[in-house]
Order: C-alpha cells, then sequence, then structure tokens
C-alpha cells in the first residue's frame, strides 16, 4: 500500500505518465498538422506527417530512456505507476512503434494510401499500450487496452481494397471483442470479491488469505484468457494467420511485437505483482502473510507450462505447410508467445529478464522481417508466396542478406539475438527444474529452423521462376532495417548490457507490490 | 602469447568481410591472394602459439584468452573466450594447416567459377567458425562454431545452386545437423543444470571433484544422459549412424570444399568434441559403450556402402563416414589421443584423396562417374602418385599414416577397459572394416588410373595434368599421408628404431591425464601382451593385403565380366548394397512424411476448418466475402476461432476447479 | 416484492437473450434488444442505481438501438442468409463447453462472498443518491480512466472515419 496518490496533481501526473501525455498531445496535434496539409500534395504530406511521427516516437522514447527510467523509485499516480519494468516494455513499444513509422513513409507510397490518419491511429496505439503496461489498476488496463486494440482494429484495416485486410480486421475485432469481454468480466468478479481494482491492494487481499479461492479462481482463469488473446497463445492464437495475413505489411510488424510487448507486459505484470506477488530482496516489512503469496502457482503454472508447449508445437507445425511468408511470420509468431512463456512459467528474476530481452531481440527482428518482406512485396500481396522468394538472392543481394539475417535470428541460431533470448528462457525453466519443457521447446526450435531457413534455401538456391519487381525503397525504410539488423547482430555478441538493463527491470516488478 | 589467440579466428574473418562485402568488384588475383593469405596468418600465429607452447612444462600447457563477457544468468556466466591445450592446438593447426592448402588449390580449381568471390568469402567465413569451435573456451562458444561451420557447410555445398540436387542436398545437410544441434543443446543445458557452468575449466574439475566425493558415481544417469545427448549432436555433425545420410549428398559441393569440410575438419568436430569431454565421458562408461559399438557399426556399415559406388567421390564420402566410425571407436574406448591421432593422419590423406579426386574431375571435365575413367595413370602422374600414397595410407599399410592410427585404435578396441568383451567384438568389425576399405580404395584406384580409358573422345582428348597451384598441395598432402604417422609410432616399433618416442601421445597426455587415471583406478587392466599386440598389428595388415588382392583380382585381372557377373549372382544383395540398404527411402517413409503431413493435417483440422476450397475455387471466393461486410461475417468462420477460445477458456476454467 | 420483481426481470432477459440470438429475422431481433434493454434497466433500478438505468434507457435503447436499425436498413438484409453449421457435430461440443461454464460459474456464485467495501457503503450511497456518488467517484477517483475513455470514442472516431471514408483517388 505504498504511496497511492489520490489527489489530482499536473506535475506529478508528467513524472509518472510523462511519455503517454507526450504520445497523446502529440496524437492530438497529428490531426491538426493533419488538417493543415490537407490542401498540400499527397506527397508532401505523407512524408511531413511520417517525419513528424518518427521525431513524436523518438522524443518519446528520449523521454522514456533518460527522464523516467532514472526515477528512483516506483511511484504511483493512482491507477498508473511509474516504474523501471513499465518503462522498459514501453521502450520496447516505442521502438516498435518508430521502426513501424520509418517503414510506414515508404510503404504507405508503394501502397498509394498516403492518409494522415493512419500516423495517429498509430500514435495513439502506441499511447493506449504504453498506458496499458503502466496501469495498476483493472479498469484502466481495460480502458487502455481499448484504446489499443481500436487503433489496432482500425490499422489492420487500412487496405481497404484487399478483403483479406478487411476480412482479418473484422475477424480481429469479433474476437477481440470476445477476448476483451471476458476480461472485463473476470475483473468485475474481481471487484465484487476483493472490492478493489487495484493490483497491488488486490494482492495484499489474495495473500491475506481470507478471500474464497473460487471466485478469485475463475476471475483468474477469465482474466488469463483475455490475455492469452492478445499474446496470441494456443488455443486463442486462431485469428493471429488471417489478421496478421490480410495487415498492411508494416501493420503486422507492429502488432506482432508491440501488441505482444503489451500483452506480455501486463500480463506479467497482472501476475508477478498482482496474482502470486514477488517480494523484493529487501522485503516488505509491513508485509506478514508472505506464506500466501504463491498460493496460486499450482494453479497457473501447469496452464501455462501446456498452453506454451502446444504453442510452440502447433505454431511451428503449422508454420511448416504454409505457402504465404506472412502466414507463415504469424504462425512463427505464435511459436514465439510459446518460448517467452516459458520464460514465464520459470517465475524466476532470470526467467522474466529472459522474456523481457526477447521481446525486445523480437522485436527487432520481426519488424525488420516484415519491413524486407513489404519491401519485396512491391504492392501488397504482390509478391508474397514463397514461391516468389526463389532466386531473390541474386536479383536483390541486400535485401535477401537482411531477411535471411532475420530469419536466422527467428530461428535462434547463433551469434544473432534470438539465440541468445532462447538460451535465457529456457537457461531459467531448467534452473527451475522444467526440463522436459525446455528440451521439447528445444525440439520445436528444430522444426522452426526447417521453415526459416527454406525461405533462405529459396533465396540463394533455386532459379527464379517469375519476375519479381521490389517497390521503390524510401530512405527510412533501409535505416529501420540497418538499426533492426544490427541491433540483432549487437544483441547476439554483446547481450550484457541490455541483459542487465532488463534484469533492473525485472526486480523493479518486486516494487510496483 | 596468449594476447594473440584471437588473431587466428579473427584473419579469417576478415578476409570473409572483405571477400563478402566487395569481392563482387576484385580481380580473381585479389580474391585469391585475401582468401589464402588470411589462412595462412591464421596459419603462422598457430605455429608461433605452438612453439610457446612447446616451451612450457607440459603440465601447464593451457593457454586462454577472455575477449568479452558474454552473458550470465541464473548463475551461470559465459565469456566469449577462448582456450588453446595441447589438444586444441593439433586442431587449430590442422584446419589452418589443411584449410591453407586447400585455399591454394582452390585458387586453381575454382578459377573459372563466376561466383569466385562468393566461393572464398564462404570458405574464409567456414575456417573462422571452425576456429571458434576448436579455440572455444567453453560449449557455448564451440556451439557458436558447431553451427557456424553448418551454416558455411550449408551455403557451400549448394554452391552450385543450379543443380537442383545440390541445393536440396545442402538442405538436408542443414535439417539432419540441427537434428544432431537439438541433442548437443540439450545436452548443454543437461551440463548447465548439473555442474553450473559450460566452461571447460569448470566443468570438468567440478566433475573430478564431485566424483571423488562420490556424490557423482561412475554410470550416474545424469552424466549418461549428457554424454549420450551430446554424442546425438556429434552423430549429426560428424556422420554417424543414424545421422549419416547427409554427407554422400554433400558431396553435391565443389570437390575442394568435400575435402576441407566433408573430410578434413568439420566433420571432426564430434570426435573433438567427445575427446574435449572426455572426464565426462571416462565418467559415463556406458555412454562411451554406445559410442564406441555406434562408431563400430558406422565403420562397418559405411564401409559396405562405399563398395558399390561408381561416383569417385560418393565413394570418398561412404569412406569418410566410415573412417569417422573408426575416430569415434578410439574415443569410444577411452583411446582418446588414438582418436585424435587418426583424425590428424585422416586430415591429410582424406584431404589429399579428395584433392586428386578433383584433378581428375577437373581433368575429366566434370564427370565423376568412375565407369568414364581408366588408365589415367599416363596422363596424370603427379595425381596418379599422391593418390597411391593417400590410399596406401587409408588402407593401413606401414609405413604410411593411416597404419599408425588405425592400429592403434583398433589394438585399444581390442582391451577396451571399460567392456573387454564388447571390445573384441568391436575389435572383429573394425577390422573387417579395414579390409573392406582396402578393397573399395584399391577398386577405385584401378578403375581410375589403371586399364583402358573408358569415357568419351572428347575427355581423352582432354586429360591433362593439374596446374602446379593444385599439385603443390597435393604432394604436401602425400607427403604428409606418409611421414603424418610417424608422430605417433607405438612403443613396441619405437624400439626397434632406437626407442623413438611416441611424441603425439606425451603431447596429448596432460589433455587426457584425468581419464586415463580414472580409467586405470576401475577398470580392468587393459594391457595386453607383446606377443598379442603383435598378432594384431599383423592382422590388420594381412587383412588390408587381402582386400587390396581381391580388389587386383576382381578389377585387374578378371576385368570387366566378373565384377558383372557377381552383381548378377548376388542381385538381391548387390541392389540392397547399391541403394545404401535403402536408409534414405526409409527415414524420408518414416520421418519426413510424418511430419509434413501432421503440419498439414494441423493446419486443416484445427486452423483452417471450412476453408478447404479455397486453393480450387479462390476467386468466386474472394468475391463471395468483398461483397458486403455482413456477408463477411457470416460466412467465414470466426465462429470456429470463437469455439475454440471458449473451449480453451473452459478447459482452463475445469482445470482450476477441478484441479 | 423486490425478489419478485427481480425474478421477473432476470427471467425475461435471459429468455429474451436466448430469443435474440436465435431469431432469424435481423429487425426482430432488435426490436426484441429494445425489450430486453428496458428490463436491465429494471434491474439496475432494483439496486438503487437510477442513473445507470437512466443512462441504459437513454444511450442503449434511445441511441445505440436505433443506429443497428439505421445499419440494418442500409443494408438491405430482404433474403434470409442460410448457411450451414460450422461444425457439423459441434452442436453437443458447444452444448458440452456452454454446460461446463455454466456449472463452473454457479459454483463461483455460491461460494461467492462479498469483499470489503470501498468508500462507497450501500447506506452511504443511499444517502447521498446514486448519481451524486457515481459523479464523485468518476471526478475524483476515476478521473483520469474517465479521461483515457474519451481517447476511446477519439480514437474509435478516426479509425471509423478513415476506414468509411471514400478514397480520394489521385489527389
Amino acid at each position: 500500500m505504498n504511496n497511492i496518490n489520490m489527489s489530482f496533481d499536473l506535475y506529478h501526473l508528467w513524472q509518472v505518465c510523462g511519455g503517454q501525455l507526450i504520445l497523446i498531445v502529440a496524437g492530438l496535434l497529428l490531426i491538426l498538422v493533419d488538417i493543415i496539409l490537407m490542401e498540400k500534395d499527397q506527397e508532401i504530406r505523407g512524408r511531413w506527417m511520417g517525419w513528424l511521427t518518427v521525431f513524436i516516437f523518438a522524443a518519446t522514447i528520449g523521454h522514456l530512456a533518460c527522464r523516467e527510467w532514472d526515477l528512483h523509485d516506483t511511484i504511483f499516480m493512482n491507477v498508473f505507476s511509474a516504474d523501471k519494468y513499465s518503462i522498459f516494455i514501453s521502450i520496447v513499444m516505442t521502438c516498435a512503434g518508430l521502426l513501424a513509422a520509418m517503414m510506414s513513409i515508404g510503404y504507405l507510397r508503394n501502397n498509394g494510401l498516403v492518409r494522415g490518419e493512419y500516423y495517429i491511429l498509430l500514435v495513439f496505439a502506441v499511447a493506449g499500450a504504453i498506458g496499458l503496461i503502466q496501469s495498476v489498476d483493472l479498469l484502466m488496463m481495460f480502458i487502455t487496452l481499448e484504446v489499443m486494440s481500436l487503433a489496432i482494429y482500425a490499422l489492420a484495416a487500412f487496405l481497404k481494397d484487399s478483403s483479406y485486410s478487411q476480412e482479418g480486421a473484422f475477424k480481429y475485432f469479433l474476437l477481440g471483442s470476445f477476448g476483451s469481454a471476458l476480461f472485463l468480466f473476470g475483473v468485475a468478479i474481481i471487484y465484487g470479491t476483493t472490492g478493489t481494482l487495484n493490483i497491488t491492494q488486490m494482492a495484499q487481499y489474495i495473500s491475506g488469505g481470507s478471500y474464497s479461492t473460487l471466485p478469485i479462481l475463475v476471475a483468474f482463469a477469465m482474466i488469463m484468457a483475455g490475455f492469452f488473446f492478445k499474446m496470441a497463445m494456443v488455443p486463442f492464437h486462431m485469428w493471429t494467420p488471417d489478421v496478421y495475413e490480410g495487415a498492411p505489411s508494416v501493420i503486422t510488424g507492429f502488432m506482432a511485437t508491440a501488441v505482444k510487448a503489451a500483452a506480455f507486459g501486463v500480463f506479467m505484470k497482472v501476475l508477478f505483482v498482482g496474482f502470486t506477488p514477488i517480494l523484493a530482496s529487501s522485503g516488505q516489512p509491513d508485509f506478514a502473510a508472505t506464506v500466501n503469496l504463491s498460493a496460486l502457482g499450482p494453479y497457473w503454472k501447469p496452464v501455462i507450462w501446456w498452453l506454451a508447449l502446444l504453442s510452440m508445437f502447433i505454431g511451428n507445425l503449422i508454420a511448416v505447410s504454409q505457402s504465404n511468408i506472412k502466414r507463415m511470420l504469424a504462425y512463427s509468431s505464435i511459436a514465439h508467445a510459446g518460448y517467452m512463456a516459458v520464460g514465464i512459467i520459470a517465475a524466476n528474476g532470470e526467467g522474466r529478464m529472459g522474456v523481457l530481452f526477447y521481446l525486445f531481440a523480437y522485436t527487432l527482428m520481426n519488424i525488420g522481417a516484415f519491413g524486407v518482406v513489404y519491401l519485396i512485396d512491391g504492392m501488397e500481396r504482390k509478391a508474397q508466396d514463397l514461391e516468389d522468394y526463389r532466386g531473390l538472392g541474386y536479383i536483390y543481394p541486400s535485401l535477401s542478406f537482411l531477411l535471411s539475417l532475420f530469419l536466422v535470428a527467428m530461428a535462434g541460431l547463433p551469434p544473432t539475438a534470438g539465440f541468445i533470448a532462447k538460451f535465457y528462457v529456457f537457461a531459467a525453466a531448467i534452473k527451475e527444474g522444467y526440463f522436459l519443457l525446455a528440451a521439447l521447446g528445444v525440439l520445436t526450435s528444430v522444426i522452426g529452423a526447417y521453415y526459416y531457413l527454406r525461405v533462405i534455401y529459396l533465396m540463394y538456391m533455386k532459379e527464379k521462376v517469375k519476375d519479381v519487381e521490389r517497390g521503390p525503397i524510401a530512405a527510412p525504410t533501409v535505416v529501420a532495417l540497418v538499426i533492426a539488423a544490427l541491433g540483432v547482430v549487437y544483441l547476439g555478441l554483446l547481450p550484457e548490457n541490455l541483459a542487465s538493463v532488463a534484469n533492473l527491470a525485472q526486480q523493479s516488478l518486486a516494487m510496483i507490490f | 602469447m596468449d594476447k594473440y589467440i584471437f588473431l587466428i579466428p579473427l584473419f579469417p574473418l576478415i578476409g570473409f568481410l572483405i571477400n563478402g562485402l566487395l569481392g563482387k568488384r576484385f580481380g580473381k588475383g585479389i580474391i585469391s591472394f585475401i582468401g589464402c593469405m588470411t589462412v595462412g596468418f591464421s596459419f603462422i600465429v598457430s605455429l608461433f602459439i605452438w612453439k610457446y607452447l612447446l616451451s612450457l612444462e607440459p603440465g601447464h600447457r593451457i593457454l586462454t584468452q577472455t575477449l568479452w563477457k558474454w552473458m550470465s544468468v541464473g548463475g551461470l556466466s559465459v565469456d566469449v573466450s577462448f582456450m588453446i591445450d595441447p589438444l586444441s592446438m593439433l586442431m587449430i593447426l590442422v584446419v589452418t594447416g589443411v584449410g591453407f592448402l586447400i585455399h591454394v588449390y582452390s585458387t586453381g580449381y575454382m578459377y573459372e567459377d563466376e561466383s569466385y568471390w562468393r566461393y572464398f568469402a564462404y570458405l574464409n567465413m567456414f575456417v573462422f567458425f571452425m576456429a571458434m569451435l576448436v579455440l572455444g573456451g567453453n560449449y557455448l562458444v564451440m556451439f557458436v562454431g558447431w553451427e557456424g561451420v553448418g551454416l558455411a557447410s550449408y551455403l557451400l555445398i549448394g554452391f552450385w545452386y543450379q543443380g537442383i540436387d545440390n541445393a536440396v542436398a545442402g538442405k538436408k545437410a542443414f535439417v539432419v545437423n540441427r537434428i544432431g544441434d537439438f541433442g548437443f543443446v540439450l545436452g548443454l543445458f543437461l551440463m548447465f543444470w548439473t555442474f553450473g557452468s559450460l566452461s571447460y575449466l569448470d566443468v570438468f574439475p567440478k566433475a573430478l571433484e564431485l566424483f571423488e566425493q562420490g556424490s557423482l558415481p561412475i554410470n550416474s544417469p545424469v552424466l549418461v544422459a549428457i554424454c549420450l545427448l551430446l554424442f546425438v549432436g556429434a552423430t549429426g555433425k560428424s556422420a554417424q549412424i543414424p545421422l549419416y545420410i547427409w554427407l554422400p549428398d554433400a558431396m553435391a559441393g565443389p570437390t575442394p570444399v568435400s575435402a576441407l569440410i566433408h573430410a578434413a575438419t568439420m566433420v571432426t568436430a564430434g570426435v573433438y568434441m567427445v575427446a574435449r569431454t572426455n572426464v565426462l565421458y571416462t565418467l559415463a562408461p556406458s555412454a562411451l559403450l554406445v559410442v564406441a559399438s555406434i562408431a563400430a557399426a558406422t565403420a562397418f556399415f559405411a564401409a559396405t556402402m562405399g563398395v558399390l559406388q561408381n561416383d569417385i567421390k560418393k565413394v570418398l564420402a561412404y569412406s569418410t563416414v566410415s573412417q569417422l566410425g573408426y575416430m569415434f571407436i578410439g574415443v569410444g574406448v577411452t583411446a582418446y589421443w588414438a582418436g585424435i591421432f587418426h583424425l590428424m593422419t585422416h586430415a591429410f590423406f582424406k584431404a589429399c584423396l579428395f584433392l586428386c579426386s578433383g584433378s581428375v574431375i577437373h581433368a575429366m571435365s566434370g564427370d565423376q562417374d568412375m565407369r568414364h575413367m581408366g588408365g589415367l595413370a599416363k596422363k596424370m602422374p603427379i595425381t596418379y602418385i599422391t593418390m597411391l600414397f593417400a590410399t596406401l595410407a587409408i588402407s593401413g599399410l606401414p609405413p604410411f599414416a593411416g597404419f599408425f592410427s588405425k592400429d592403434e585404435i583398433l589394438g585399444k578396441a581390442f582391451s577396451f577397459p571399460y567392456y573387454p568383451m564388447a571390445g573384441k567384438i568391436i575389435w572383429f568389425i573394425g577390422t573387417a572394416g579395414a579390409g573392406i576399405t582396402a578393397f573399395y580404395m584399391f577398386r577405385l584406384i584401378f578403375m581410375t588410373f589403371h586399364g583402358e580409358f573408358r569415357g568419351t573422345k572428347e575427355q581423352e582428348h582432354h586429360l591433362h595434368e593439374s596446374p602446379a597451384n593444385m599439385t603443390v598441395p597435393l604432394v604436401i598432402l602425400a607427403l604428409l599421408s606418409l611421414f603424418g604417422g610417424w608422430l605417433g609410432i607405438p612403443e613396441l616399433i619405437g624400439k626397434f628404431f632406437g626407442h623413438v618416442p611416441n611424441i603425439l601421445e606425451g603431447f596429448l597426455e596432460p589433455v587426457f591425464e584425468h581419464s586415463s587415471n580414472i580409467v586405470s583406478q576401475f577398470a580392468h587392466h587393459g594391457h595386453v601382451a607383446e606377443p598379442v599386440e603383435w598378432t594384431l598389428m599383423t592382422t590388420s595388415v594381412v587383412v588390408a593385403i587381402i582386400g587390396i588382392s581381391l580388389a587386383y583380382y576382381i578389377y585387374m585381372v578378371h576385368g570387366k565380366e566378373l565384377p558383372q557377373k557377381l552383381a548378377q549372382k548376388y542381385a538381391f544383395h548387390y541392389q540392397v548394397i547399391y541403394n545404401k540398404y535403402y536408409v534414405d527411402e526409409i527415414y524420408e517413409f518414416l520421418v519426413v512424411l510424418p511430419i509434413y503431413y501432421f503440419s498439414v493435417f494441423l493446419w486443416k483440422v484445427a486452423d483452417a476448418f471450412f476453408i478447404d476450397g479455397i486453393g480450387v475455387n479462390g476467386p468466386a471466393w474472394v468475391v463471395k466475402r468483398t461483397s458486403s461486410i455482413v456477408r463477411l461475417v457470416q460466412n467465414g468462420y470466426v465462429q470456429t476461432y470463437g469455439a475454440f477460445m471458449l473451449v480453451g477458456m473452459v478447459t482452463i476454467l475445469c482445470f482450476f476447479i477441478y484441479r | 416484492m423486490v425478489q419478485l420483481l427481480f425474478f421477473y426481470f432476470a427471467l425475461v432477459v435471459i429468455g429474451l437473450g436466448l430469443r435474440i440470438v436465435t431469431c432469424k429475422n435481423p429487425v426482430h431481433s432488435v426490436l426484441l434488444m429494445l425489450l430486453l434493454f428496458f428490463h436491465m434497466a429494471g434491474l439496475y433500478l432494483l439496486l438503487n442505481a437510477e442513473f445507470l438505468a437512466a443512462v441504459q434507457v437513454i444511450v442503449y435503447a434511445g441511441a445505440i438501438l436505433v443506429l443497428y436499425l439505421f445499419v440494418l436498413f442500409l443494408v438491405n438484409l430482404r433474403e434470409e442468409i442460410k448457411m450451414s453449421p460450422f461444425v457439423q457435430k459441434g452442436k453437443w461440443a458447444g452444448l458440452v463447453a456452454a454446460l461446463a461454464l455454466l456449472i463452473t460459474f454457479l459454483r463461483g456464485v455460491f461460494n461467492f462472498t462479498l469483499g470489503p467495501h470501498g468508500q462507497y457503503t450501500i447506506e452511504k450511497v443511499q444517502q447521498i443518491t446514486h448519481t451524486k456518488a457515481m459523479g464523485e467517484a468518476i471526478y475524483t477517483t476515476y478521473i483520469l480512466p474517465f479521461e483515457i475513455a474519451g481517447l476511446i470514442l477519439l480514437v474509435a472516431v478516426i479509425g471509423g472515419l478513415a476506414l468509411a471514408k471514400k478514397e480520394d483517388k489521385g489527389a
């Protein structure tokens, strides 16, 4: 029951949720800019809006990394908390937004749909995601989740001429509402049982032991189901391939990374702050009932064990038989969700650190991969079949090389970030004795290597059958791709820096409580 | 001197970067110079380090260098570090030395290739990763190299990607290797779990310490599991049963690549790894028995498969698989140094054989079928003589290198300290395999270099000896095939020449010291009497001579008719062996197809419940969907998705409540 | 009396809910839903939540349903769309899942113990009236969520506009 400040004071608000404020205010300003530029040429308008968005995201990252990260303590603003954990994930998501915005400049131009709303929605999506991760209040979680989700639904449907995009977005919307409803119902039960929506107060109530287990369990299951939907864990994953295939490639990359990061981040927060709180190394003196802290462990651990296993197996296995590269990457993202869940199940510091690292690494390689996919595509859906990638290695050597790098990283081969990330989560799981899960996980990554490398194989070892004409390459896309590629290699060679930062972030999770 | 270890991998890396990034713009001269010299520099650095290493006390010959802290997780801290001890010293000398020769050879062999720069970039990349593998100071750095050489090999096998078979072979190599790596990674995880470290300098002392305390008894399950899992990795990389299938197909790559990667260096990584892990293996005798048994089976069966191949490189490929089997017999019967000894001599003579075959193929304008060759000895005297040297070496005739190393292995197998009876059987199988080896190698020599030329007129006209940059490496390797074995002259023979010491065993001894202590402590004392030793030695020589004579009888005296007659008489056996026991087909049927169809099944059944028709009437489907959003929703199968979510949630709920 | 009313409202809500999803004519569905919303409002009234009841009637019954009707008329669903069931044997599976869900919820309900009350106890709400209590809560404790809920609307509007707007081709 730390200093939860009930009063409203603007400075405090700025201190706690500066990142969100920047994004929201900037998003509102962008609307104005869009109106001002209305008369201008489409080309100029797109460039202005794009670069402004890039600048906004960069400024937000700067603010988060320099100002908020240095907060020495976890502070609260009623329903938001500013702690290193939230800031870390916020930075990951804003990075995803930044890379996506940079690529969007070229993407929108190639597809002839330069629209200001696109960037506005992107900014609000990230704002919602940051709000989600900063929430310590279940109601606030729901609201910010919806802000993020609505923006993403609209972005996923942005290709108006594509029935795939429309269909995917609509399915996403329907199922997303279903998932949100599950979550909301769980929240309602929590409120009825514990009388609070704040997860820290809820944790105190639960670990006090004076609760009726059953409603808490029902609520827990429903909240988990709601988050599993966003995390795309089997069997809540079925929307993923349709949506990822249909959505604009850059948005798919953004969805697969930022939304996943948000879902994983907030799920871990609810889990490790709310339901099975972890204690800071210093301990909480005023908190006596530590016995019940992990009472729920036997409930959620087997569930995640199975879901992680299913996600890894089903994701990887089905990806093998896919012929569309975006669909293949969609299934691969399901598998990656499974790998990350292995880190959660370890429920130790290393595991949480591993998940945070994984999220960052995955953001870089996945957005990178989708960036290349859109470039090779030219126009959306012109060249998305794996067959179209035949022989590209000699026609577009640098693009093919970048894609190979990202895919190799996703396959988890050293010395890339993907390998380190997988190593962290598996090592953490093994430390807790989940050897079987880790063994099966490594086995699935063997299957995974098969389909990732098949793309490389097609690019370098097959004759082309069809002329594939990539679209014009925009400079910001190149910069974004190079950043992502360098990041993937850098994190593979020198992961220690990020790992120690992630570790700090992970530790602050104990302090929220 | 330990400050300079990093230079060994650095030079090839630089070569890779320069050739890979800028090579397209360079002339062939510059590319060759960069490609060869970087490896040459590495070799020179290795020589200097070797000299320094020799100046140290034998017990202190360990150099380490830590570049940076790589990662730390859960009490495990892994550095990017290198370690040089006699074992890795020997390996790196072989890798860079033989590697350098093969680079030089490649300048001649690949000269007309369009993607010359790409070839050298890949080759340098390979040497870089191989150096990482060998020099790594912990298992994780070794794993980086392990994966990297796999990647390089994959790229080089598929180098001539225009041929569909080549690309498929490359993919096969990679996938099979990934299965092996699966075991390797699990072994590492289990090791980390057991010993809390992955560094050589931590794991082995820790294991010994636990062993002495009694908390890690001999043959403890976890240790056996670690060793077996690591061995699974070794079977993938070093082409042992059941994962050997990729190596013969890997011959689709350029011949120098086969010589460097698929004969001399990469495929021996598994042997190196087992020898490196000797302390753990010695503490897990049942794992050793598995290693030795699989190795013996591989040595024998691969040899039989080599007998009927007509592709000159395929013969050598199966012979490589077989010889790798011998190396594993060596390390499997705790004669670690003998395994490494054979690794070294094999690197010399097999590289020589491959390069010679490359020279032959070069002369035959790319034809690899031995049935078209014959009588080449006159046209290509240098190739012929060098190849004969290497063949004598692999057949195990004294005083060639193969004799000493193979004999050492078989002798040690005969006296396998842990399982004497199994040792005898392994010896028998190994000796029989050696006879077959002699037979098929001389079959190759007779079919290729003797008799009448059987190819086309055009080919005959074209026949020529290779240029100097190809023959000089051949001569050097042939000489090494002769003299290389003299580094490990057994005591038995050594005493006739005024007590010539066994240089190699003495050099490697510190690495395997602990193992031999444990063996002598726990096992039946395995030293065999001198007459027995003489008998064994004579037996293997006699068997080899029988094999050679048989080959002479069938392919020289009776020429064409006898082989065909035999083939007809034993048609069934001939078919089975000619088709390599149908192993590829069996795997395809039992492993590959089920996974693929399972994937399709899952996709169709679980995820695409109602979209069977899409592929058939796609356009109609799309039109139907675009018509209106309402329709789209109602015609879609979003309900199925929702149903799955609901079922998932209900399952979780039920688990929570009725747990 | 209150009990009786509660059971009336509750049963009608369940019955109408079932009818709405099984009804083949969409316009009928919407009209039945209107009825359902009124009964929901009745339930709120029983809970002393007159503000919620009013909002239910004004916003849901008044605004949202009219919107639904408009959309239905615009889409112009004359003929009924028939389709084969999604999962052939799925009815039974669905039934099992639904029953399992029902049972777990029922068990949850019977094990339900009310948690600690917050600031607004029943007595206090009755004393200062529900509308005022609601207003106080929204504008003090939940001011931030309230503000951010506005963002949802903004995003929804922008998204809707972006998707509905005619493409200005070649502009």
